[in-house]
Parts: C-alpha cells; sequence; structure tokens
C-alpha cells in the first residue's frame, strides 16, 4: 500500500515540477511584449511578439499576396527586411534566390516577430486593400473558362495597373456540379463533371489576373477568367479546385470577398518591341496590357500570339481582331494545336511556341531586341522559354507570370 | 571514465552500434547543416536527461533508494520509464523553445523530427542503459554526454556522405533511401571496428 501511495505522489510530483519548469521556461522565452514593425519609411506599428509577419501586416491592412495562406509554398508574400541579414528559413531558400536572399528578400508567412523589425515594401503594395465585389455578369468563353465581372470600389479599380491580380476568397461550401449552369452548346463537354462535387471547410484563397481594359477599369469593373480546375486526369477520384469550383457556382449579385489589386507583373515602359506569349486563362494579364500600352498610344509594334486547342478554347478573338484594324502596329495571331475537322480552322495549326518560332523569331532581324511577355500552362511557358533561348534572348528581357503554384 | 566516454561515442555507438534513433538518423540527414543541428541538440537533451534520470533513480526509485525517508523497503524501480519518458519530454520541450527564440530556421528544419525526439529510442535508451551497466550519477554524466556526441557525430558523418552521394552516379534504384541503408551498413562496420581498439 505505502508503495502504491510513494509510486502516486512521486509521480503527481514529478509531473508538477516539469510543468513549472517548463511554464517559467515559456513565460522568459516566449514573453508577452509588443514588438514595433516599421514599413517602408511610415510610422511604426505594434505587434505582439510571435506573431508572424503575415498576420500582423494583415492586421494593419497591409495585405501581402499570400495564395498559399501562410504555408511558404506560393512565395508571393515576400518583404525586403531591412538591416543585418537574418538566416533564411528552409521555405525562404526553396523560393527565393541566392541573389535575393543576399538582398535581405524574405517571405512574410516565415518571420515571427521577435524584435522591431523594418521592412521595405512596394508602394503599390501598400495602395491593396480589402475590398467586396459584387458579381455584375458572368457567361462562359469556353467550356471550362467563366469570365465573371466584378463591381469593385472605384479607388481600387483606379490603382490597378494591367497585369495586376486580385485575391478573392471562398467561403466554406458544398458545392456539386450538377447545380451549374452551362450554356447549350457546352453541354457534352459537361457530361461527365457533373458527378463531381467540391467541399470546402474553411475559407481559402486564391489569386486571379485583373483582365480589365482601361475603358472597364473606369466604369469600376474587375474582369476575370477562372479556370476550372480539375482533378488531374490520373487521378480522377481528387476533389476539384476550391475556389474555381465556386467561382463557376457564384450568381449575379452575389458578393465576393478579395483582396488587391497585387502583383508585379507590368508591361515595361519605352518603345522595344512587344511579343505576348499565351494560353488558356494566360490570357487575362495579356489583355490587360495589350488595351493598356494601345490604350497609352504605344507606337512600338506589340505582337500577341494565343495558343489553343481547338476552335471552342479560343475566346475574345474578334476583340483583337477589331484591334488590328485600329492599330497598325498591333498584331495578332493564334495557333491551334488540336482543331477539329468542323471548326473549319484555316489558320496556323500546332503549338504556338512553334508558330512564334516559324512566325516570328526565324524571321525577326533582332529578336533580342523584343521585351517577351509569358502568360500561361507551366509546359508552355517552359516550350517558349527554350524557342526564346534557341533565338538568343536574354533571360532579362523575358517577363512571365506563373500560375502554377 | 575514458573507457566510458570512448565507449559510449565509438564502440557502443548508439545510432551505429546499436542502430537506435534510425528513423530520425535517415530522415534528417539529407543536410549536413540540419544534422549538425539536430546532433547539437541530442547532445543536449542526452547530456541532460541521462544525469537527471540517473539522480532520480539513485534517490527515488532504486531498490532501498527511498530509505532516506524512511521507506526502505520500497521498490519504485517499476516506475522508471514512465518517469524517464517524462524527463525527457519536458527537456525536448524546453529544447523546442529555445530553438524557435534562438535558431528559428533550424526549428523549422527540425520540422516534426524535433519534437520526435521525445520519442527517439536512442533517447530513453541512453537512460536504460544507464541504469542496466549501474554507472553511478558522475559516469552517468560521462556516458550521457558521451553517447550523445557519439550520435551526433554519426549523423554528421552520415548526413556529409549523402550529400555527397547526390553528385554521384548510382544506380536508379538506390538512390535516396536504398542508397543511404547501404551506407548505414558501412559505417557500422567501420564503427565495430573500434570494439577492436578497445581491448
Ligand atoms: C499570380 C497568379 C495569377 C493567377 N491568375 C489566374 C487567372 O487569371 N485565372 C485562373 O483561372 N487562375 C489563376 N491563377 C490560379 C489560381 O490562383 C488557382 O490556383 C486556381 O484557380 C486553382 O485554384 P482552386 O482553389 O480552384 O484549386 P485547388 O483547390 O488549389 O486545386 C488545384 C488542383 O489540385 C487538384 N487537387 C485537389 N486535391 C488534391 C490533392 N489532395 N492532391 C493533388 N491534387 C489535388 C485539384 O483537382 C485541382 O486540379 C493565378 C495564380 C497566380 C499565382
Ligand atoms: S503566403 Fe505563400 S509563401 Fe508566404
Amino acid at each position: 500500500m505505502t508503495g502504491v501511495l510513494a509510486g502516486v505522489v512521486l509521480l503527481v510530483t514529478l509531473v508538477l515540477a516539469l510543468s513549472t519548469a517548463l511554464l517559467i521556461a515559456r513565460r522568459r522565452l516566449v514573453p508577452d511584449l509588443p514588438v514595433a514593425v516599421t514599413v517602408n519609411d511610415r510610422a511604426p506599428f505594434e505587434s505582439r511578439f510571435g506573431t508572424d509577419l503575415l498576420g500582423a501586416l494583415a492586421a494593419q491592412d497591409i495585405l501581402l499576396p499570400a495564395a498559399c495562406g501562410g504555408a511558404g509554398t506560393c512565395g508571393q508574400c515576400r518583404v525586403r527586411v531591412r538591416g543585418e541579414i537574418v538566416a533564411p528559413m528552409p521555405a525562404e531558400r526553396a523560393r527565393l534566390s541566392r541573389a535575393e536572399r543576399r538582398q535581405g528578400m524574405h517571405l512574410a508567412c516565415q518571420i515571427r516577430l521577435r524584435a522591431p523589425l523594418t521592412i521595405e515594401l512596394p508602394e503599390a503594395i501598400l495602395g491593396a486593400r480589402g475590398f467586396e465585389g459584387t458579381v455584375l455578369r458572368t457567361r462562359f468563353l469556353t467550356p471550362l473558362i467563366r469570365e465573371i465581372v466584378l463591381d469593385a470600389p472605384p479607388d481600387v479599380t483606379a490603382s490597378v495597373k494591367a497585369g495586376a491580380f486580385v485575391s478573392l476568397t471562398a467561403p466554406p461550401h458544398d458545392l456539386g456540379f450538377d447545380a451549374i449552369e452551362v450554356p447549350e452548346r457546352f453541354s457534352e463537354d459537361w457530361a461527365e463533371l457533373r458527378a463531381l462535387r467540391a467541399i470546402v471547410t474553411a475559407p481559402v484563397t486564391r489569386a486571379y489576373s485583373i483582365a480589365s481594359t482601361p475603358a472597364d477599369r473606369r466604369q469600376g469593373q474587375l474582369v476575370l477568367l477562372i479556370r476550372l480546375a480539375l482533378p488531374p486526369p490520373d487521378r480522377p477520384r481528387l476533389p476539384p479546385g476550391a475556389v474555381s469550383s465556386w467561382l463557376f457556382h457564384v450568381k449575379e449579385g452575389a458578393r465576393i470577398a478579395a483582396s488587391g489589386p497585387h502583383g508585379d507583373f507590368r508591361a515595361q515602359q519605352g518603345t522595344r518591341e512587344m511579343v505576348l506569349v499565351g494560353g488558356g486563362v494566360g490570357m487575362a494579364p495579356l489583355r490587360a496590357i495589350i488595351h493598356e500600352r494601345l490604350d497609352q498610344g504605344a507606337p512600338q509594334p506589340i505582337s500577341f500570339w494565343y495558343g489553343a486547342r481547338r476552335r471552342d478554347d479560343l475566346f475574345y478573338a474578334e476583340e483583337f481582331t477589331a484591334l488590328t484594324r485600329h492599330h497598325p502596329n498591333f498584331r495578332f495571331e493564334v495557333a491551334l494545336s488540336d482543331p477539329r475537322p468542323d471548326d473549319g480552322w484555316e489558320g496556323r495549326t500546332g503549338f504556338v511556341h512553334v508558330a512564334l518560332r516559324e512566325g516570328f523569331l526565324r524571321d525577326h532581324p533582332e529578336p533580342e531586341a523584343c521585351d517577351y511577355y509569358l502568360c500561361g500552362p507551366p509546359l508552355m511557358i517552359a516550350a517558349v522559354m527554350g524557342v526564346l533561348n534557341e533565338a538568343g534572348v536574354p533571360p532579362g528581357r523575358i517577363f512571365f507570370d506563373d500560375f502554377g503554384s | 571514465m575514458t573507457e566510458i566516454l570512448f565507449a559510449a561515442i565509438l564502440t557502443d555507438n548508439l545510432a551505429l552500434s546499436f542502430f537506435l534513433g534510425i528513423c530520425t538518423f535517415l530522415a534528417v540527414s539529407q543536410r549536413l547543416s540540419t544534422a549538425l543541428g539536430l546532433g547539437i541538440a541530442v547532445i543536449v537533451v542526452q547530456g541532460v536527461t541521462v544525469p537527471v534520470n540517473a539522480l532520480i533513480h539513485a534517490v527515488l526509485l532504486a531498490p532501498g533508494a527511498l530509505h532516506w525517508i524512511g521507506l526502505p523497503e520500497i521498490d519504485l524501480s517499476f516506475l522508471r520509464i514512465i518517469v524517464f519518458i517524462g524527463v525527457i519530454a519536458a527537456m525536448v520541450q524546453l529544447m523546442e523553445l529555445l530553438l524557435d527564440r534562438f535558431v528559428p530556421a533550424l526549428h523549422r528544419a527540425l520540422g516534426v523530427f524535433l519534437p520526435l525526439i521525445t520519442v527517439n529510442c536512442a533517447i530513453l535508451g541512453g537512460s536504460l542503459f544507464m541504469v542496466e551497466r549501474r554507472y553511478d550519477p558522475l559516469e552517468a554524466v560521462v556516458w550521457g554526454i558521451g553517447s550523445g556526441i557519439g550520435w551526433a557525430l554519426a549523423i554528421i558523418a552520415f548526413a556529409a556522405i549523402r550529400e555527397r552521394l547526390r553528385y554521384a552516379d548510382m544506380p536508379e534504384g538506390l538512390r535516396g533511401l536504398g542508397g543511404a541503408f547501404i551506407v548505414t551498413g558501412l559505417m557500422s562496420l567501420g564503427f565495430s571496428g573500434f570494439g577492436g581498439l578497445a581491448q
């Protein structure tokens, strides 16, 4: 009996002693202190010891793009930390180049506040803010791409530069694909998708490029092109994309939580010839850039090379053809990789990188004197990078927006 | 004393002679810098927990240990494992706090393997061997630190070899874990050679 009692007393005392020791250590090591954060040259604000910088900034309405929600995988929440270089976190090593790290670049989601900190952010990001957009209208452009036009606050649309994107947040939802209204002409493509179901239990945020023309922006409209993210063909049992599925369900009048504008994909100023190459929803930022430059009266030649599979996947074609009529310096070329016999297609066929090589790079006197803007599926970007490299275009003249993260 | 230190580091190397803590050994040996960090963490945890456990064992658990409060007939040594694990758990949590505060990059790099040290068999093994071999508290200090150093040495050498191996032209199927197991085996063979030195 005394043995059992002694054992119990011993264990209880030990656990109490260990817990007390840990509590004291914690109090010492993780004090509940204020920490000052300074952004650019503004007045510092206070946050608490141990919070992550991304969250601390968000609490001040400084919304960095963060498509991965702080997991350290999207690499969008970049900040430059002034002062001494801090050892990079593993996620930062994976997402930031050596040169960037040497300049003090960090991922805000990986930094925990422990001492006063001064960071630099592009002024454009400080202009970003949270807002609510109202869905004005929607339409299907291709079987899997939906155009959504959002009515946004005028100060937001006014601060949009072509190439920027907004972050949209989908609330928790459970939506069957049988509820999506699909136009008659695409019903065949949709037959197999009806069984899919998107179930999301916590809010999810994703980035979508703004396709608005300057005229759209003046009307306070954000045009977004959403591609439905389907499960990969070899793993059909996976759920469809969380946010894109939800965006295929939203109806006119719905309100969407958003923040922006974000991003640094931009047209270079100056008069270098511009070549834009895109596919799929890569159309979005390229459309914005083309309209903005032509609207500004850019004098240089601008050509837009767009790759699609078949006629059904091609959209906005009339709009760009019309642009070529008004702007002699603008050229629009489409390559269909897999046209159907009944498409009646007489234009270029094959992949867009081949079309670019045969129809542009080969006969151009100075391909290295142009600026290249790429946006589209990762495979397409890689192929185009390949032909540009072959043609001797230095990497510094190639700008691309990478959706694949 | 020197024999104990020598045994702890080389002949009785926890990783390469007893194959204790091999899960962490294989998982956290991709990068030399991370392995170095983990190695130091293990030395500290081992260097503290073994002596503390030795003390607890001598004063509270061993048969007859409680004679100082007049209960010489009580034997609490059956509580050994739960008490040792409690001490190890507290020590690892302290380690987590310390690393998160002062070496956050290492804290992140170790990820879940840091808390997993709590149930790392090398750590508990260190304390249990100490009891089995009836080390006195001073010897326990030497054994604790020594076995920590031994384990650290093994993982650091292993990580350095693995970093080199990344550039080796190995057959497809052996890249990664396959090669790692072979290297572990060869290193263990090498360490068994120290057994000859000890005599
Ligand atoms: C700067 C930027 C701009 C962008 N602009 C646009 C744009 O203009 N238009 C656009 O459509 N997109 C754009 N994107 C991409 C967009 O942000 C989303 O990544 C995309 O819509 C998919 O998000 P989702 O939530 O629908 O899919 P997610 O839920 O993220 O799923 C992505 C894919 O993974 C699959 N999947 C689900 N579960 C698993 C699992 N367990 N394992 C493996 N795979 C799984 C899904 O089926 C789906 O195919 C942009 C991205 C960035 C970074
Ligand atoms: S939020 Fe995605 S990397 Fe920081």
